[in-house]
């Protein structure tokens, strides 16, 4: 089945009930940047398909409203988006813009597009709730734990930042591996701030006297250590330094307070 | 203001205009860090967000996952919000929506609930999971929309919001050309909007 220009009018429908493949996504969302009309529509049946989720309505449990409130203090707000906002240009000192009513309906479009590709970077959707569920626990203890920890938890806090801004970025891609034993790992990486965070799932924790650290790994095995890895069931962490595009991350157990270079055979690596 | 929230013309498509004027508002002073003006947020849309992911997703635990996840974003995304693209709940819904599909159509999930489409039978049944339903008036206006739609229209448009299921997947489950499926999505919609009184 061909999308072709006479026909595409017709994805709208689909498209707002977000029941495209992401290939016709896309390509509709091309299509709106140029096409008023869709775009109403669009519109017009998000408020109405919004209606629908009135007949399904169902009291959230409590703690559902505790985890959220928590968790969102370890977040900041985006800015929002400039007007004339070209990737990589330097951005405009003043906020001023003159040229509002012709830059409004390619800023429209480019936001879909910026929703659309935030939507194809949750390729492993299981993965980010992990770290989700991390941030939210992180956070949480925040609020739970005695004041005499202030300290630690201002670290643990803006950690939690920085987890959260690699894993909702709208670049961010996700690997994932199998680690020996038992559990998986999964490195969410932002090539745009080059930042990436390993995440782990059902590993098991260190034995005593070990701890778990990260490492980038060169085409040539060159290590270098790309920070510790907490222990726990679920884990998320900010990698330190930035792993270029083909890289692998490794993990390796070390004696406890980590080696400068590798000892053991990782338990994981994952190309990036 | 970056938000194009202008008080002199507030969105003419927003149903119940002064309830959804009232989510913008709290939406910009969340977009500007104010948590209280979130939680309140949280307070006036948590029914539909969770009951819309529950609905998709079915499990519980998932579904938690799915409107917590959302909301998050929904917080990052606070000063992204813009007015010409529709009301601030249908905003917030197309997130949760996005996130609990995402979330079905990962293979492991699917795989699940393939094992239990068996259970859903023949027919829309988006009546079937509202345990501990919001019985309102707003409830019994849009079933009524509903019931104005052709068969077809009525089981596209549920089993794809619903259901979480591509076009393709429903033309399958039909057993109806994939080019009908997609005109009969966009009629049914143009329908439901019409009858609800949103304004194209």
């Amino acid at each position: 089945m061909t999308s072709d220009a006479p026909d595409i009018h017709t994805l709208s429908g689909a498209y707002a009930l977000d029941a495209l493949d992401p290939t016709e996504a896309t390509a509709f969302e091309g299509h709106l940047e140029s096409c008023e009309s869709c775009r109403d529509e669009v519109r017009s049946f998000r408020d109405a398909v919004g209606a629908l989720a009135d007949d399904v309505a169902t009291p959230a449990p409590d703690r559902l409203r505790t985890s959220v409130l928590s968790a969102i203090t370890a977040v900041r707000p985006l800015p929002p988006v400039v007007p004339v906002d070209a990737p990589s240009a330097p951005v405009a000192p003043s906020g001023v813009t003159t040229s509002a009513s012709s830059e409004a309906a390619p800023a429209l479009a480019s936001e879909e597009l910026a929703t659309r590709r935030a939507t194809k970077a949750r390729r492993a959707p299981a993965w980010l709730l992990v770290a989700a569920a991390v941030l939210a626990v992180v956070a949480a203890g925040g609020l739970w734990r005695s004041v005499s920890l202030q300290q630690q938890l201002t670290s643990v806090t803006a950690m939690a930042a920085d987890v959260s801004a690699v894993i909702t970025s709208p670049d961010a891609t996700t690997v994932s591996g199998e680690v020996a034993g038992s559990g998986r790992a999964a490195v969410v990486r932002s090539a745009s701030s080059g930042k990436a965070v390993l995440v782990t799932d059902g590993v098991p924790a260190a034995p005593a006297g070990k701890t778990y650290q990260a490492w980038f790994i060169t085409s040539d095995g060159t290590a270098t250590s790309a920070g510790l890895v907490p222990s726990g069931d679920h884990t998320a962490v900010l990698l330190s330094g930035s792993p270029r595009s083909g890289a692998v991350v490794g993990v390796t157990l070390e004696p406890a307070g980590g080696s400068s270079q590798p000892t053991t055979k990782p338990v994981v690596a994952i190309m990036v | 203001m970056s938000m194009n929230v202008n008080p002199s013309s507030p969105p003419g498509s927003v149903p119940g205009g002064d309830d959804a004027t009232g989510l913008v508002a709290l939406l910009a002073r969340s977009s500007r860090g104010e948590e209280s003006a979130f939680a309140d947020l949280y307070d006036r849309t948590s029914s539909k967000v969770y009951g819309l992911a529950r609905r998709v997703v079915r499990d519980p635990a998932q579904a938690e996952e799915v409107a917590q996840e959302a909301y998050l974003e929904i917080w990052r995304q606070s000063a992204r919000y813009d007015t010409s693209r529709g009301s601030v709940l249908a905003w917030m819904l197309t997130i949760v929506h996005r996130r609990a599909v995402d979330r079905v159509r990962s293979s492991e999930a699917s795989r699940e609930r393939d094992t239990k489409f068996a259970t859903l039978g023949d027919g829309p049944d988006y009546d079937v999971v509202t345990e501990a339903v919001t019985n309102n008036l707003e409830t019994a206006r849009v079933r009524k929309a509903l019931s104005t739609l052709t068969d077809v229209q009525r089981e596209a448009l549920t089993l794809a919001y619903y259901g979480g299921y591509t076009h393709r997947e429903v033309s399958e489950l039909l057993d109806v050309p994939l080019g009908t499926i997609k005109t009969r999505m966009r009629d049914g919609l143009i329908r439901l909007r019409d009858t609800l009184g949103v304004e194209a």
